[in-house]
């Protein structure tokens, strides 16, 4: 009717060309938003490039830290005002946000070859970044510039020693050799303190020089206070390692191959932790909260104490009105040592124009520029002039006792350095996820835990990955046998088209659909393709994920063999994934398949039911993961709030979700989540329970049939064949859970939800092992393919495809 | 074998938009006796298939009363009825094989089917066998009388529609239950093999004997099938009889218009009484007049009226002669249908049907003379009701 209608206007000559010109207007309109889009973008980066021809161009990154928008705008003006001052070179900013983005996408450069000139660096990953050759030294700009009359020269002494030895390295340890970084803050660590706290319990204000002894003596002290804690104490890696230092033992003896964690003093320090911690209700957080990774949790004004932390809470804390709070330097104990934590500017040694980068990062660390980033609040100036002045010691602001920072550095008899962590990233993963059993969760003993170090750390150390050498990776022979397999293959199939069936209109017909499916089929093959064939070939290789794909060297199937046979923590992340999938799969089924039952019943308003229920299927998964690492936090969250009344009544305790008792209701609780977004699949239960005919329930209802021998006989059957893609579909995403994890627990405590996809991910963007993460991924291919095949097969003894055909 | 009646019988859905709801049958009042065939028949949305379900129990009854066996069983769910239905589109089970469908309603009204309970006690093993037998029995014997044997252990996709139907009748049987329910059965199978089943249908009534209804829109197959024919429309019924009655004395002109292949002749015209020949009446419809024997249809009076006379009553050429009324008619077309033939006539407006011997059926565009007895021509009220006269 209506095609008849649309016939008979288009008979109407106006009507045609106005549908024409419509049409010409809309195609127009696309094309012409796609082109602005991208002159837009060519424009902004192009126009000030144009703007200073002749110029060098600098690429800078850099990351907004808990300063946000403000520093970021800061350093934009500082940038600015460099190339006014420097009219041949023109400078190009890039900030992928947090420090985490930051450093995926800076390897990301690294490996692509195209490295930032100028990039912030943290004195942590110095070992790691000069061990590849990824960075420049500097020491020949600072010997220039020390017999320089300029007065824009840098003067290394005039910064604090400290924070210059933090990015010396000399091969084999922090502190000595070239210099890899211009410093640009640092910060020593200590506690934030409630004042107000402190002055209800009537506790003294902490001293410059207090002992751990006072320390806990205050905790005990605020925890007088009804429902306040004494202290919030975080077990970072660094922290520990800090906390040690502070009572004169160190985790590791000559090298870190050399474990000291059973050392008396070493074990008694770790010890007294974890008893303030356990043994005692209150004293110290038990680390049952997710929250208490420290920060947000004093602002709640419940907490007396929180740290060690260092200067980057300030910029959070001045926002607090409720109570006044101050900073005191880390306690003593048998030694005076803090530990400075500082960020550089680091020159890549890819960059063409180092000198120039060179300028900007003097430019970036002069006392001016130093001044303007303190009084931010986050940062701490690494020009001892600067942080002297009042830029710094801001007697204006919060906290009163800025000086506090600057006690270690200030005091000779105090010892403040940068702690070193070998270049391989996995001994600081492994001894902060290893020892949280025992001081944040108390799911191990201490003994246990340090057993459990020494294992997974023995076993990373020793493997023929890390110990032996290999030839390089055979690209141009690779590239080579996969060009001529290619070439074959495309020969192959030109052949097979022109010698195939079909008519001439046919062969257009299929021209056509060829040509017009070629934009996917030519992504697929450069996007999908390309990187898939390369991934089978990086799991045969040990490539730094930092470096460019030359540097790959062929390990054979070394990385399978360690995987399989030597690490234990790869068996832990498929046991985490394949207990979450034994959970989910069955529950998320079962409940999509209740919640479309009720879901297909005939009341009122069924339409905002069905919504309501798919609803929380098209939220962002971290945005939910969020939400949910509320619901299960063991002190506040929802869950343990419902649940508190059965298991009083039972006289169970309740359950630590991701704390203690991690290792049987981590991926549960996961599993739980998962429960809360069945929208998708239930909808497709709902489209089959549908189909179902009406006519076979009545039958059946006159045949003598109740209906929950109805539901078993007739539904079930039918729906059968929906209920397998619905758990293939469950089973495929449940073993690449992700997100939730990533975002709730990072895998802690102790990789007990660690899953298989997040090891995949720590392997190749935290350790920047590609070649293991990629046999990683081929392995996970293997067991999906696997299960997958399994159930098709099995499928026809249960599965009914009867049902759809009716 | 039961009986069934229906008192006052009616069904109001609410959810119709307008607040009193829709009325989709009005009470229905009629009693089946033990063993009889009633064909519930009418144009599709009269109710008729409302009617059924709220006799198998798939819609709840909304007025009056419903019995079998003499037992009022308003709010019996319809699994406790005992009365087996057998659907338009089959309803056959796709999971299950023909033996397993037709066993189905055996198996779950089964006292000793637990395997589990079989395990444990050798005595309620012996229990569940016998069962087991008795049920296989059971639909053997079905399936032999319906020719199923061969097809016992395919699908339902496997087998054509004649096929299918039967192992829904088969279904049915198997279970014994005191009425079958028939919802347009035929409807979904091509012509001749509707036929085949209409006569399989009456052979396997007659050999079981039992209380069957049956619901179609086709008139025919109601006259075909039924011992008794229950006539509705828009959720009444028209009129209840046998299928000569209804053919024969249609309650009313829908009735009249309803029943018989080709339609009755309907003519609109008046009724004129005490003028010309002494003793009739007349019936005018310009150009035609028709003396009517006076008496013959005393309920009327005169005024507007319709006249109906079925084609197969009306004469043409030489065979018309001696009927008792006459005229020139025009032959518009003539449909030849090998036994018969259709003469489409004209007399001044009026349109006629004839249906007549294939040797008889005259030349198109000639003129002829057409005839009927008085006897074969029914009076209706002009009314909306339309009810017959006499």
């Amino acid at each position: 009717m209506s095609l008849r209608g649309g016939q008979e206007f288009s008979a109407n000559g106006t009507f045609r060309v106005l549908r024409r010109v419509c049409k010409a207007a809309l195609g127009l309109a696309a094309l012409l938003v796609i082109v602005w889009s991208f002159l837009h973008v060519a424009w902004r980066e192009g126009s000030r490039l144009l703007s200073r021809p002749n110029s060098t161009v600098l690429t800078v990154m850099h990351w907004s830290g808990d300063g946000g928008p403000e520093e970021d705008e800061m350093v934009e003006r500082s940038m600015r005002a460099f190339e006014a001052a420097h009219p041949g070179i023109t400078v190009r900013r890039i900030n992928p946000g947090d420090m985490g983005s930051f450093y995926t996408k800076l390897q990301t450069m690294f490996a692509a070859g195209e490295p930032p000139d100028l990039f912030y660096l943290g004195a942590e990953r110095v070992a790691s970044f000069a061990s590849l050759g990824l960075v420049a030294p500097l020491d020949a700009f600072v010997e220039a510039d020390a017999s320089s009359s300029d007065p824009r020269a840098l003067h290394l002494d005039a910064f604090f020693p400290n924070c210059v030895e933090a990015f010396r390295y000399d091969g084999t340890g922090v502190g000595r050799g070239p210099l890899y970084g211009v410093p640009k803050d640092f910060t020593t660590i200590g506690f934030y303190y409630n004042k107000s706290l402190f002055d209800a319990a009537g506790v003294p204000y902490p001293k410059a020089d207090w002992t751990w002894e006072d320390f806990v003596a205050t905790a005990r002290g605020l925890k007088r206070l009804d429902g306040v804690v004494g202290a919030e104490f975080v077990t970072w890696p660094m922290v520990l390692r800090a906390y040690l230092r502070s009572e004169g033992v160190e985790a590791r003896g000559k090298d870190f191959d050399d474990v000291r964690l059973r050392d008396e003093g070493v074990f008694a320090a770790l010890d007294r932790l974890r008893s303030w911690r356990h043994d005692e209700a209150n004293t110290l957080t038990g680390g049952k909260s997710k929250l208490a990774s420290g920060g947000p949790l004093f602002t709640t004004g419940r907490v007396g104490m929180v740290g060690p932390f260092g200067r980057w809470q300030v910029p959070q804390y001045r926002k607090i009105t409720a109570f006044d709070w101050d900073f005191a330097p880390m306690p003593r104990g048998a030694a005076r040592e803090n530990i400075v934590i500082t960020v550089a500017w680091s020159v890549a040694s890819q960059s063409r124009h180092k000198s120039e980068a060179w300028k900007l990062a003097r430019w970036l660390t002069s006392p001016e520029s130093q001044a303007e980033q303190s009084r931010l609040g986050l940062a701490i100036p690494t020009l001892r002039a600067v942080a002297e002045s009042d830029a710094f010691l801001d007697p204006n602001a919060l906290p009163a006792n800025d000086a506090a920072f600057l006690v270690p550095l200030r005091d000779p008899s105090y010892v403040a350095k940068v702690i070193d962590w070998p270049a391989d990233a996995t001994y600081e993963q492994l001894l902060g996820s290893r020892l949280d059993a025992a001081l944040l969760t108390g799911a191990r003993s201490l003994e246990d835990a340090i057993g459990d170090f020494e294992r997974a750390w023995t076993q990373h150390r020793d493997s023929p990955l890390a110990r032996g050498k290999f030839e390089p990776f055979p690209w141009s022979a690779t590239v080579g046998v996969m060009s001529v397999l290619l070439g074959v293959g495309a020969i192959a199939a030109v052949v097979f088209y022109a010698r195939g069936p079909g008519s001439r209109s046919a062969r257009r017909e299929e021209r056509a659909g060829l040509l017009m499916v070629s934009p996917w089929l030519v992504g697929f093959a450069l996007f999908l393709a390309v990187p898939i064939a390369t991934s089978l070939f990086l799991s045969l290789s040990a490539w730094k994920g930092l470096s460019t794909l030359d540097q790959a060297r062929y390990v054979g199937t070394t990385n399978y063999v360690q995987l399989l046979g030597h690490d234990e923590r790869f068996w832990r992340s498929l046991w985490v994934t394949v207990y979450y999938v034994l959970v989910a799969v069955p529950a998320g089924q079962l409940f999509a398949l209740l919640a479309a039952l009720l879901m297909n019943s005939k009341v009122r308003g069924i339409g905002f039911y069905r919504a309501a229920w798919y609803l929380p299927s098209v939220l962002s998964g971290v945005g939910v993961a969020v939400l949910w690492r509320w619901v299960f936090d063991p002190e506040v969250g929802l869950m343990n709030a419902i649940l508190s009344p059965l298991f009083g009544l039972v006289g169970l305790s309740l359950p630590e979700w991701f704390g203690k008792d991690a290792a049987w209701l981590g991926p549960p609780a996961f599993a739980i989540m998962t429960l809360w977004s069945v929208g998708g699949s239930m909808m497709i239960y709902l489209a089959g329970l549908q189909n179902i005919p009406q006519d076979l329930h009545e039958a059946a209802e006159i045949d003598g049939v109740g209906r929950v021998r109805r539901f078993f006989s007739i539904t079930l059957p039918m729906l059968s064949p929906v209920i397998l893609f619905n758990a293939l579909m469950a089973l495929i995403a449940g073993f690449q859970v992700f997100t939730q994890a990533f975002v709730m627990t990072s895998g802690e405590p102790g990789d007990l939800t660690r899953f298989y996809a997040l090891y995949l991910y720590n392997q190749a963007f935290d350790l920047y092992a590609m070649g293991y993460a990629s046999a990683m991924a081929w392995i996970l291919l293997v067991i999906i393919l696997g299960v997958t095949l399994l159930l098709m097969r099995t499928s026809a003894r249960y599965v009914y495809y009867e049902g759809l055909r009716s | 074998m039961a009986t069934v009646e229906l008192k006052g019988l009616g069904k109001t859905y609410t959810s119709g938009g307008s607040p009193e709801g829709v009325r989709a049958v009005r009470d229905a009042t009629f009693s089946i006796r033990h063993g009889e065939f009633v064909v519930l028949v009418g144009p599709s949305g009269c109710g008729k298939s409302t009617l059924l379900r709220m006799i198998a129990g798939l819609e709840p009854i909304t007025q009056g009363e419903l019995l079998i066996d003499g037992a009022v069983v308003n709010e019996m769910p319809a699994r406790q009825r005992d009365i087996a239905m057998v659907f338009q589109n089959y309803a056959l089970y796709p999971h299950l094989t023909v033996r397993q469908n037709m066993a189905f309603g055996l198996e779950r009204r089964r006292t000793h089917g637990s395997r589990l309970a079989a395990l444990l006690s050798g005595e309620y093993r012996g229990k569940r066998e016998d069962e087991s037998t008795a049920i296989a029995q059971r639909v053997a014997k079905a399936a032999e009388t319906l020719g199923l044997v061969a097809h016992l252990d395919r699908y339902p996709r496997e087998l054509s529609g004649g096929q299918r139907q039967r192992v829904a009748v088969g279904r049915s049987i198997v279970r014994d239950p005191k009425v079958f329910l028939f919802d347009e059965p035929l409807s979904n199978l091509d012509a001749k093999l509707r036929h085949e089943m209409r006569s399989e249908l009456r052979q396997l009534h007659r050999t079981l004997g039992a209380t069957m209804i049956y619901v179609t829109h086709d008139q025919e197959e109601a006259m075909g099938l039924g011992d008794r024919i229950v006539v509705l429309r828009d959720g009444l019924i028209q009129q209840i009889g046998a299928p000569s009655e209804i053919y024969e004395r249609p309650a009313n002109r829908f009735v009249a218009g309803f029943v018989g292949t080709p339609s009755i002749n309907l003519i609109q015209g008046r009724l004129h009484r005490g003028e010309g020949t002494a003793g009739v009446e007349r019936f005018a419809a310009d150009p035609l007049s028709i003396d009517l024997p006076k008496g013959r249809f005393g309920a009327a009076q005169p005024g507007p009226i319709v006249l109906g006379v079925r084609p197969d009553r009306l004469r043409i050429g030489s065979a018309a002669a001696s009927s008792t009324w006459k005229s020139e008619a025009t032959v518009v077309a003539v449909e030849r249908l090998g036994d018969r033939s259709d003469v489409a006539l004209r007399v001044g407006q009026h349109s006629l049907l004839a249906r007549v011997a294939p040797e008889q059926a005259p030349t198109e565009g000639a003129t002829v003379t057409v005839g009927a007895d008085t006897s074969d021509m029914l009076l209706f009220a002009a009314d909306d009701a339309g009810v017959r006269l006499g």
